[in-house]
């Protein structure tokens, strides 16, 4: 047979063969590279360098000033208010959103009727502008004539000024950010739910699982490990980015108690200019998502596929 | 240990009625096979035993206990699926404890971590561990406790599940085609530790396959099942060699049996083509089939109750398979010899074949059997060829 065999494949002879390989797939590899760098990994380091200038927007030139952007911002109370305020609504969103979307996965996926209607109606808020539904929440939410007081009124209990206490302003904001994310966690639950094999759940039957709790416990919960993980690190990230409805409805108030860093960056970009300073912030928000990302893809990923 | 008695046992999905009252009688220790092809209903008869489906009529009885209605963990029976259904987040050893752990641990002491150190925990842990260590070793796996599902082979997944339904001691195992996800060898294999297995604990098996080899190799009795009726209910041996419906005969044994149509002179004597066999059915009978094994077909130079043609030749080294042609019926008739008979034979040689009148089976036109009486007489004693 071995007059059979393929002649090998002519090269230039003044390449040696390893390294024509490594250009021909680094040739192969450009384009996709190139566009890398110019949309993706470009912007990033444009931010990361802008943090070390004094740059403000529209200026015509700019200093280098090293770290004083990330030393004012260890010194300044809105910054520190803003970044307290931002953990404190993830901490309040994503196990709440979390929780909610697979305890209303569960209950729609255990019944075969309007299984289709369920989650079309949880999934509304997820496909409507979030801009467009904050002005609903702030009519919904006015303080005199807002349907929420009204329905508070009737029923005996007294109003609240929702939006303007200081106390109830950044639970309000995860409230409607609950609202508004936890049919998307709810829609990934039932896609994970549907890909659990039956046979599990009979194996369970037999095995002795009879109550629902033990069977969520033996099946349900850890086959829908890799489902969690996503829905929790999307979530969160998610979550960091809470921007519109702040805009819409507090610009942040009362007195710093909805400032969060989004918005804080965004105001210093782009009401005060200072554009140096915003990218010190959207650094430091950056490196809160690649620390979840990083969470998820070497401290846990390990953990819910099993092998 | 228990029987497990089934009574009219009916089911039908929306239109289709998949079982139409099956009766079967399994006694204790035995080991029976429900076999048929797929969509027969074997399965879904099996799971109406477990729990997991619930019949539209008739009972169940395990033991002396009636458990219609009774949910299927409560039924006290192991089953081990086609695809293993093992847990995949829990090693080995988890998986064959699990059973036990929720049979014999409350809520509280299933916790993780915690639940060891609740009052009265560690005996019962100790107690677990024990005898998953027992059930590990009964299946030759002590050295994969640690692994994940993920990690093993299709042979040794099997294994963990045949563990995890032994760890415990059930009124009764089932197992659907437990065998059907394994390479032809670990198969044949396998279904002789099952077979060792059901003698060493004495249990009472119930096991679906489609394999007629299966069934043979490892069954007391084989239920031979189709389009959702019994057929037939007996020894492997007796399935074999007296198949009491067309269709049972056609499905066991490899290669199958063959079927020739057949006429009844007018003295009630059998004829094939134009040959008389020395059979005889006294009453007249319309649509006759004459079913003769591959072993009971002799193959001569010439003569023979019918001729033909060398069509092909299956060399399995130990024995040959010839494929006959041209002889008139429809289908080619399979004769096996053994390599020393057949070593003059070559493909497209006239032979003539003759039958074993003892070991020739007569169905009538529904498929069921027909009495027939061999005429000893016309045969030459010590001989058993038929010459037309």
């Amino acid at each position: 047979m071995a007059e059979l065999a393929a002649p090998p494949l002519r090269r230039p002879a003044i390449w040696p063969a390893h390294l024509y390989e490594r250009l021909a797939g680094g040739l192969l590899a450009l384009p996709a590279m190139v566009l890398m760098a110019l949309l993706l990994v470009g912007p990033v380091m444009a931010v990361v360098l802008m943090s070390f200038t004094d740059y403000q927007l529209g200026a015509p030139a700019f200093a280098w000033i090293g770290a004083d952007n990330y030393l004012a911002l260890l010194g300044d109370r809105v910054f520190w208010k803003s970044l307290g305020n931002t953990l404190l609504y993830v901490a309040i969103v994503v196990p709440a959103s979390v929780g909610l979307g697979l305890g209303v996965a569960l209950l729609v996926e255990s019944r075969d009727s309007l299984r289709g209607f369920y989650r079309a109606v949880f999934f509304i808020p997820v496909m409507a502008t979030l801009i467009a539904t904050a002005i609903s929440w702030e009519f919904m939410l006015h303080p005199q004539f807002g349907l929420v007081n009204l329905l508070l009124r009737a029923a005996g209990f007294g109003a609240q000024n929702w939006l303007q206490d200081a106390k109830l302003v950044l639970p309000v904001l995860a409230t409607i950010g609950i609202w508004q994310s936890f049919g998307f966690n709810m829609v990934l639950f039932m896609a994970g739910l549907t890909a659990i094999p039956r046979h599990l759940y009979e194996a369970a039957e037999l095995d002795g699982a009879r109550s629902p709790w033990s069977r969520f416990r033996l099946v349900t919960w850890p086959m829908l490990g890799p489902v969690t993980l996503f829905v929790v690190v999307i979530s969160g990230i998610r979550s960091f980015q809470v921007f519109d409805t702040v805009q819409v409805l507090t610009k942040g108030g009362p007195n710093k108690h909805s400032e969060v860093l989004l918005y804080t960056m965004y105001a210093e970009g782009f009401e005060f200019f200072r554009s140096g300073h915003a990218a010190a912030i959207a650094v430091v928000f950056l490196g809160f998502v690649l620390l979840l990302t990083l969470l998820k893809t070497w401290a846990i990923e390990r953990q819910v596929h099993y092998r | 240990m228990a029987q497990v008695l089934l009574r009219s046992i009916e089911k039908s999905f929306g239109e289709t009625r998949v079982l139409k009252g099956i009766d079967l009688a399994i006694e204790d220790g035995e080991f029976v096979s429900l076999v048929g092809p797929s969509g027969c209903g074997k399965s879904t008869l099996l799971r109406i035993i477990a729990g997991l489906e619930h019949q539209d009529a008739g009972s169940v009885t395990i033991g002396s206990r009636a458990v219609d209605g009774v949910r299927a963990s409560d039924r006290n029976l192991s089953m081990v699926f086609q695809s293993y259904a093992l847990y995949p987040h829990l090693t080995v050893a988890e998986n064959i404890a699990v059973p036990l752990r929720m049979r014999e641990l409350d809520m509280w002491q299933r916790l993780p971590l915690l639940g060891r150190f609740l009052p009265g925990a560690g005996d019962r842990l100790r107690h677990i561990g024990a005898a998953v260590d027992d059930a590990a070793r009964m299946l030759d796996i002590t050295h994969l406790m640690d692994r994940r599902p993920g990690q093993l082979s299709g042979g040794q997944r099997q294994r963990v599940a045949l563990g995890r339904a032994l760890v415990r001691r059930p009124d009764a195992f089932l197992l659907d085609e437990p065998l059907s996800n394994l390479d032809a060898k670990l198969r044949v294999h396998t279904r002789a530790e099952i077979a060792e297995l059901h003698r060493r604990l004495g249990a009472t098996f119930i096991y679906v396959t489609h394999d007629q080899a299966e069934a043979m190799t490892m069954s007391d009795r084989i239920a031979v099942m189709m389009d959702g009726a019994l057929l037939q209910v007996a020894t492997p041996d007796e399935i074999y060699n007296n198949p009491a419906d067309i269709r049972v005969a056609g499905f066991i044994g490899s290669p199958q049996m063959n079927l020739l149509p057949v006429r009844q002179d007018h003295d009630g004597t059998v004829v094939v083509q134009t040959a008389r066999l020395p059979l005889h059915v006294s009453t007249p009978q319309p649509g006759l089939t004459l079913g003769v094994r591959p072993e009971a077909v002799r193959v001569a130079g010439h003569g023979g109750a019918l001729q033909g043609f060398v069509r092909h030749i299956e060399n399995l080294g130990s024995e040959l398979f010839v494929q006959v042609g041209d002889t008139g019926a429809a289908d080619r008739i399979v004769a096996r010899l053994e390599p020393a008979e057949g070593r003059h034979l070559c493909v497209g040689m006239p032979v003539g074949l003759g039958f074993d009148p003892a070991r020739t089976i007569l169905f009538g036109e529904d498929g069921r059997r027909v009495p027939a009486e061999a005429m000893t007489g016309a045969v030459p004693a010590g001989r058993g060829l038929v010459h037309g």
